[in-house]
C-alpha cells in the first residue's frame, strides 16, 4: 500500500485545490466589482443616432446603451419593467403603463409621461418621416392622466405591441431635447445607463457611466470604448491579443478558431437569422407556384447547412424555431411539404408547370456576409440536377438592397435579422397591401391568414394560427428558406463577468456586466 | 522657374474640376443611396418615410442640379457636410490627415534612408553575397501585395508575436512614444513595395554611374572611393530615383486604404472606404478631390527638386 500513498496524497491535494478554487471563484462571481474600462469591437458604423429615423441595426447598436423603453428584456428574453414599473390591459384595446418616478435624462431633466407620449406621437407624425411608423399605426390615442401614467388606446387589437415596445423600437426620448435640437441624429439624450461621451464617425464611440441612472448600482463599469474594426481578421487578432474585450465574429469557422483560447468565451444567440431566397412572384416563371415548389424540393437543406455553415444551422419555416412559442420544432419542420429533397417530384412539377426542359434565371446576392455566395453556389448545383440553370450575380451590398427595394430582380437572396414577434419576419414582405412587398406576391388566402393573427389576442389561438401559417407558406412557397443560423458569435474575454448577448443581438446587458481585473 | 511653378499650379483647376465631375458622376451611377443604408436590411421599414427623408436632404434632385449646388460651395472652399456624420467634410478629412501624413513620412523615411543606402551598398558590392541576397529580398518585397503582408503581420502578431504593437492607435499629441510604436510597423508595411523598387532603382542607377568616364578620371586623379561615391555618383544617380519616387507617391496614397483598414488606423483611406459603403458622396467627392490636390502638389515638389539636382534641367 505504501507505493500508492504518495499518488493518493497528490490526487487529494489536487482535488482539494480544485475544489477550493471553484468555491473561491464561485464566491467571487457573485460579487460584482465596480469600476474599470471595457473595450468592445464592432464592424458597424452608424448612419445617424436618432432611434426614430436611423433604424438599421448598424445605428441602433450605437444608441441602444443610452436609451430605454417602457419595458425591457432580461437575459432569457422575458419582459420585465424598465421605465414602466407595471402595466395592465383593462380590455383588448387599452394599455395603461405606470411610469417610474425619479428617472432622469442625461441632461438632468426629469422623465415624465409627457416624454413617453411625445415619443410615440413623434414616430407617428408624418413630419418626422420615421421608418418605424408601420409598427405603431394601430395606436389611435395617447393619454396622460397624470405625470406618471400613460394610457395607449388602439384602433384594433395589436398583440405584438408589448414586444415591439420592449426593444429599441420603443426608445423613449426627451421632449425638451427634441424641441431644442430639432433632430436626434447627432445628439443622444436618453435615460439609459451610459452617456455618449465622444463620437468619432467610423472610428470609435466612447461611453461613460451615467451617474444618475435609476437602476443603481448598475452599471458597474466606468465606461467603454466602442471601436470600429471592420476587417474580420483584424477583429479576430484584436480579440486574441486582448486589445478588445468583446467583439463578434460572423464567420462560424473563424469563431471556432478562437474556441481553443482559454481566456475567451464564445456565446451565440439562438438561430433567428433566416436565409431567404426570394423570387419575383408576379412574373414568369415564378408566378407559377409549381415552379417554386419544384425548386424548393430540389434543394437539400442539411447539405447546405453542413457545407456552408459548418453544421451551425437549423431548418426554418417562415418563422424560426427560436421564435418561441410560435415556431415549429425541427422535427415538425422536416415534415413540411417540399422540405425533403426529391428530384422526381421536382421534375414532375416542372413538367406540369410547362417547363419540361427546365429554364434559366439570374440570382442577385452579395458577399456582404460570408455565407451568401457559398449558399447560392450549392443551390446552383442542386438546381442543375433538375435542369434549372441559376446564374449568380454577386453585387455590392448597397446595390443588392437597392435591387430588392426597386423590384428589379428575378431572384434575390440575403439573410434577415431578429424581429420582435412572428409577423415581422414575413408580414411586410408578402402581404399584398404592404408597401414593402417587393416580390409581387399576391395571395388572398395568405392575406386573410395574416390579418386574422394580427388582431388575435388569445395566445392559444395565435399559436394555432401560426402553425397553420407555417404550413401554408411551406406549401405555397412565396420564398425558400434554406436555413436559419445564429446571427453572430459574440467573443468575450474572461475578465468580463455577467455579460451575455441577447438573442436580438442587443448588447444592452452591458448594464449588468463587471470586470474581474 | 517661377513661371513654370505658376503654370503648373494653374493646371490644378482643370484637373480638380475633371476629378470632381468624374467622381460625382460615377458615384451617382451606382445604385443605392445613404437612405437605403440608413434603413438597413429591414424590409420592415417604411418606403414613404424614406422618400420623405430623401426629399429633405435634396437627394431626389437630378445629378447635375446636385453637382451644381456642390460646385458652387466647393469653389468657395466649402466642401459641404457629411451625410453620415453631420460634420463638415473638411473637418472630417483634416481630422484624419495626421495619421496619413505620419504613415507616409514613415514609409518615405524607410524608402529614402534605408532604400537608397541599401541600393548603393548593393551596387558597391556587386556580385557578392550581400548583393544577391538584397536582389532576392527586393523581388519578394515588390511582388508581395502590402495588404497581404499587413494581414499576415496582424495575424502573426496575435498568434505568436503578441508583443508586436499593432491594432491600436494613440495620437502623437497624447503620447509620442506610444504613437511611434504603433505606427512604425504599419508605415514600414505600407512602404515595402516602394522600398524594394527604390533599392533596385538606386542599385542600377549607381552601377550605371560607376561605369561613367568621369568616375574613371576621378579614380585616376587619386580621389578616394568614398568621396567619389557619396559626392559625385550619388547626386547623379538620384535623378532617375527621384523621378520614380514622384510616381510612387501615388502608389503609396493608394496603398493607404487597405493598410489603414487592416491595422485599424483612423486615416483618410478608411474614411473614404466607409463613405463609399454608406453612399456618402459628399465625403467621397471631397476626400478624393483632396487626394488629387495632394498628388498634383507632391509631383510639383518632386519636379522642382529634380531641377535642383540636375543643372541641365531648366523650366
Amino acid at each position: 500500500m505504501k507505493k500508492y500513498f504518495i499518488p493518493f496524497m497528490l490526487v487529494s491535494l489536487v482535488i482539494a485545490f480544485a475544489a477550493g478554487a471553484i468555491l473561491a471563484s464561485a464566491a467571487q462571481a457573485a460579487e460584482p466589482k465596480r469600476g474599470g474600462w471595457m473595450k468592445i469591437a464592432t464592424d458597424s458604423t452608424a448612419v445617424g443616432l436618432d432611434p426614430a429615423i436611423a433604424i438599421a441595426f448598424s445605428s441602433s447598436t450605437y444608441f441602444e446603451p443610452c436609451y430605454e423603453s417602457l419595458l425591457r428584456f432580461d437575459k432569457n428574453m422575458d419582459m420585465e419593467p424598465s421605465l414602466a414599473t407595471s402595466w395592465e390591459q383593462p380590455d383588448d384595446l387599452t394599455y395603461i403603463f405606470h411610469l417610474r418616478k425619479g428617472v432622469k435624462f442625461h441632461d438632468g431633466s426629469d422623465f415624465t409621461s409627457a416624454d413617453a407620449k411625445y415619443t410615440f406621437e413623434r414616430i407617428l407624425d408624418p413630419k418626422t418621416a420615421s421608418p418605424r411608423k408601420p409598427f405603431y399605426t394601430s395606436i389611435s390615442k395617447l393619454e396622460t392622466p397624470d405625470k406618471y401614467t400613460l394610457k395607449v388606446i388602439m384602433a384594433e387589437p395589436y398583440p405584438n405591441f408589448l414586444t415591439v415596445v420592449a426593444t429599441w423600437y420603443g426608445s423613449i426620448v426627451s421632449k425638451a431635447a427634441v424641441e431644442k435640437h430639432g433632430t436626434l441624429q447627432s445628439v443622444v439624450i436618453g435615460t439609459g445607463p451610459f452617456k455618449l461621451e465622444k463620437y468619432e464617425h467610423g472610428v470609435k464611440a466612447v461611453y461613460k457611466r451615467f451617474e444618475d441612472y435609476w437602476d443603481a448600482p448598475k452599471p458597474y463599469i466606468d465606461g467603454y470604448d466602442f471601436i470600429v474594426i471592420k476587417d474580420e481578421t483584424s477583429r479576430l487578432a484584436a480579440l486574441r491579443k486582448g486589445t478588445v474585450d468583446v467583439g463578434w465574429i460572423k464567420n462560424a469557422q473563424l469563431a471556432s478558431l478562437l474556441s481553443k483560447r482559454k481566456n475567451l468565451k464564445i456565446m451565440s444567440g439562438p438561430a433567428v437569422r433566416q436565409q431567404r431566397l426570394w423570387f419575383k412572384n408576379d412574373r414568369p416563371p415564378f408566378n407559377n407556384v409549381k415552379v417554386r415548389q419544384a425548386l424548393a424540393s430540389a434543394i437539400n437543406r442539411q447539405e447546405i447547412i453542413d457545407t456552408v455553415m459548418f453544421g451551425h444551422g437549423v431548418l426554418t419555416a417562415c418563422i424560426p424555431t427560436a421564435c418561441v412559442p410560435y415556431g415549429l420544432s425541427q422535427e415538425e419542420m422536416a415534415k413540411l411539404p417540399f422540405y425533403k429533397q426529391d428530384f422526381e417530384l421536382s421534375k414532375k412539377l416542372l413538367k406540369e408547370a410547362g417547363y419540361p426542359d427546365g429554364f434559366e434565371f439570374t440570382l442577385i446576392t452579395s458577399p456582404h456576409s460570408p455565407d451568401y455566395v457559398p449558399c447560392a453556389e450549392i443551390m446552383q448545383q442542386q438546381f442543375a440536377k433538375i435542369g434549372v440553370k441559376m446564374n449568380i450575380e454577386a453585387k455590392d451590398w448597397g446595390i443588392t438592397l437597392k435591387s430588392a427595394r426597386s423590384g428589379k430582380f428575378e431572384a434575390i437572396m440575403y439573410a434577415g435579422v431578429w424581429y420582435p414577434g412572428p409577423e415581422a419576419y414575413s408580414f411586410n414582405q408578402f402581404h399584398s397591401k404592404s408597401s414593402a412587398n417587393y416580390y409581387g406576391h399576391n395571395d388572398p388566402k395568405l392575406d386573410k391568414l395574416y390579418d386574422a393573427q394580427h388582431t388575435e389576442v388569445d395566445m392559444d389561438k395565435r399559436i394555432e394560427m401560426w402553425r397553420e401559417l407555417q404550413r401554408y407558406m411551406a406549401e405555397t412557397v412565396p420564398c425558400i428558406y434554406p436555413y436559419a443560423s445564429p446571427p453572430r458569435y459574440e467573443i468575450v474575454n474572461d475578465r468580463v463577468q455577467n455579460y451575455s448577448i441577447l438573442s436580438n443581438n442587443s448588447r444592452v446587458l452591458i448594464r449588468q456586466a463587471w470586470l474581474d481585473k | 522657374m517661377i513661371r513654370y511653378i505658376v503654370t503648373r499650379l494653374l493646371t490644378l483647376i482643370p484637373i480638380l474640376l475633371g476629378v470632381s465631375i468624374l467622381v460625382f458622376g460615377m458615384f451617382h451611377m451606382v445604385p443605392g443611396d445613404v437612405i437605403d443604408i440608413m434603413m438597413g436590411d429591414e424590409s420592415a421599414g417604411d418606403p414613404e418615410a424614406a422618400e420623405e427623408l430623401r426629399e429633405r436632404m435634396g437627394l431626389n434632385k437630378p445629378v447635375y442640379v446636385q453637382y451644381w449646388r456642390w460646385l458652387k460651395n466647393a469653389a468657395r472652399g466649402d466642401l459641404g457636410k457629411s451625410l453620415t456624420s453631420g460634420n463638415q467634410v473638411m473637418d472630417d478629412i483634416l481630422g484624419r490627415l495626421p495619421v496619413n501624413i505620419e504613415l507616409m513620412l514613415i514609409a518615405m523615411g524607410f524608402v529614402i534612408f534605408l532604400g537608397i543606402p541599401l541600393g548603393m551598398l548593393s551596387a558597391n558590392k556587386q556580385f557578392t553575397f550581400i548583393d544577391g541576397l538584397l536582389r532576392v529580398v527586393t523581388i519578394l518585397g515588390y511582388a508581395i501585395p502590402n495588404f497581404w503582408l499587413a494581414t499576415l503581420v496582424v495575424l502573426l502578431g496575435s498568434l505568436y508575436f503578441e508583443w508586436l504593437p499593432v491594432l491600436y492607435y494613440v495620437p502623437f499629441s497624447e503620447n509620442p512614444l506610444e504613437n511611434i510604436k504603433c505606427m512604425i510597423i504599419p508605415g514600414f508595411v505600407l512602404g515595402t513595395t516602394t522600398l524594394s523598387y527604390i533599392v533596385r532603382m538606386t542599385r542600377s542607377s549607381v552601377l550605371d554611374s560607376l561605369r561613367q568616364d568621369y568616375v574613371r578620371t576621378a579614380r585616376a586623379k587619386g580621389m578616394t572611393e568614398r568621396v567619389i561615391l557619396y559626392v559625385h555618383v550619388l547626386k547623379n544617380s538620384l535623378i532617375p530615383v527621384v523621378t520614380v519616387l514622384g510616381f510612387q507617391i501615388g502608389v503609396l496614397i493608394g496603398g493607404l486604404v487597405l493598410t489603414e483598414e487592416v491595422f485599424v488606423l483612423p486615416g483618410v483611406g478608411r474614411l473614404i472606404l466607409l463613405a463609399i459603403e454608406q453612399r456618402d458622396f459628399m465625403i467621397v467627392t471631397g476626400a478624393i478631390l483632396f487626394l488629387a490636390f495632394v498628388f498634383v502638389m507632391m509631383n510639383l515638389v518632386v519636379d522642382v527638386i529634380y531641377a535642383f539636382l540636375d543643372p541641365r534641367i531648366t523650366y
